[in-house]
């Protein structure tokens, strides 16, 4: 899609540090004109909100990097497809929760192929074995995760946005391009599946 | 994102704020930790071409000196195929030579009656 750009973009001269400021939009077309310096600013700009977002779909893992990448390099080849007004983050969220997706079947698929189910515990149907009255940091961490690998994908994407991320229904609604009610009947069913994964191992710590 | 009011939508519980500072514990403290290595770095190399190595250098040059003897090639391929047809279609049983010295048309039988003393 041809998008005009600003004048003030033509000019090789604007620094590095300029282009922090500048909205979303205006960093895009800078990329568009081949400025690897605005492509760096976007990276450093949303990494981390990108990097809660894959860590909330794949926990921490190896892979998280590899998706990251893979997320700026969907999105930089993707320029041309669309016209940016507004903040890229909803699009950079889409990208990054289907590559997790993505990931997170191959996963499936290998784990499935290659080891056995106790290799990844949100694909092992048994909860990590914990002992209600010591329950570490580490043992809630290893629960959580667990709670979040025994949602289905697309309620673990509804909550990963919904819940960790905190964005409201409708912006959820949107970076998912779903319907308002879907979102809010997939975050109740995933609220109940993930009330009954955390108990009763856990419940009287964590509620 | 602009956000449109939803008056209807139902307000978060004491449940729900629990369940979510549970979720979001872990998950945004390991998020904090984390660290991509060289991020920037490895986007942008990814998405720049590979620089040339002396290889496809020289399989470039090559390539472009040896084009037209390709082409010539195969027009002297194409050449022969076409005239061999065009003789094959027009060749006679005795050829003009033959007729001239008033010999046999040469076959298999007659080479084998040829005598050898002539």
């Amino acid at each position: 899609m041809p998008v005009t750009r600003p004048p003030s973009l033509r000019r090789p001269t604007r620094a590095g540090s300029t282009l922090r400021r500048e909205p979303d939009a205006v960093l895009v077309m800078a990329i568009r004109d081949g400025r690897d310096a605005a492509l760096r600013t976007l990276i450093e700009r949303y990494t981390p909100s990108l990097t809660t977002t894959v860590i909330g779909m794949l926990g921490p893992s190896a892979e998280v990097d590899d998706v990251l990448q893979d997320v700026f390099i969907r999105f930089y080849h993707s320029l041309d497809r669309f016209e940016l007004t507004g903040s890229a983050e909803p699009y950079l969220k889409r990208i990054a929760i289907n590559r997790a997706l993505d990931t997170l079947r191959r996963r499936r698929r290998n784990l499935g192929r290659f080891l056995s189910r106790d290799a990844d515990p949100s694909l092992s149907p048994d909860p990590p074995r914990l002992d209600p009255d010591n329950l570490e940091r580490q043992d809630r961490h290893r629960l959580v995760y667990h709670a979040l690998g025994m949602l289905s994908d697309k309620h673990r994407s509804v909550v990963v946005l919904r819940l960790i991320e905190g964005f409201s229904t409708e912006e959820t609604a949107r970076i998912l391009d779903l319907p308002y009610g879907t979102v809010l009947s997939r975050l109740s069913r995933a609220l109940s599946k993930l009330k009954q994964t955390l108990s009763p191992a856990s419940t009287s710590d964590l509620f | 994102m602009r956000l449109r009011s939803r008056p209807h939508a139902p307000p978060p519980d004491a449940e729900f704020e629990t369940l979510q500072s549970v979720l979001r514990e872990p998950v945004l403290r390991d998020a904090a930790a984390h660290r991509p290595m060289l991020l920037a770095h490895r986007v942008g190399r990814a998405l720049r071409p590979a620089p040339p190595t002396a290889t496809d250098e020289m399989a470039s040059v090559l390539s472009r000196w040896l084009r037209p003897v390709m082409v010539a090639a195969l027009f002297v391929v194409l050449s022969l195929a076409l005239h061999n047809t065009l003789v094959t279609r027009t060749l006679a049983p005795t050829t003009a030579t033959d007729a001239v010295m008033g010999l046999p048309p040469v076959t298999l039988a007659t080479a084998y009656a040829l005598d050898d003393d002539r």
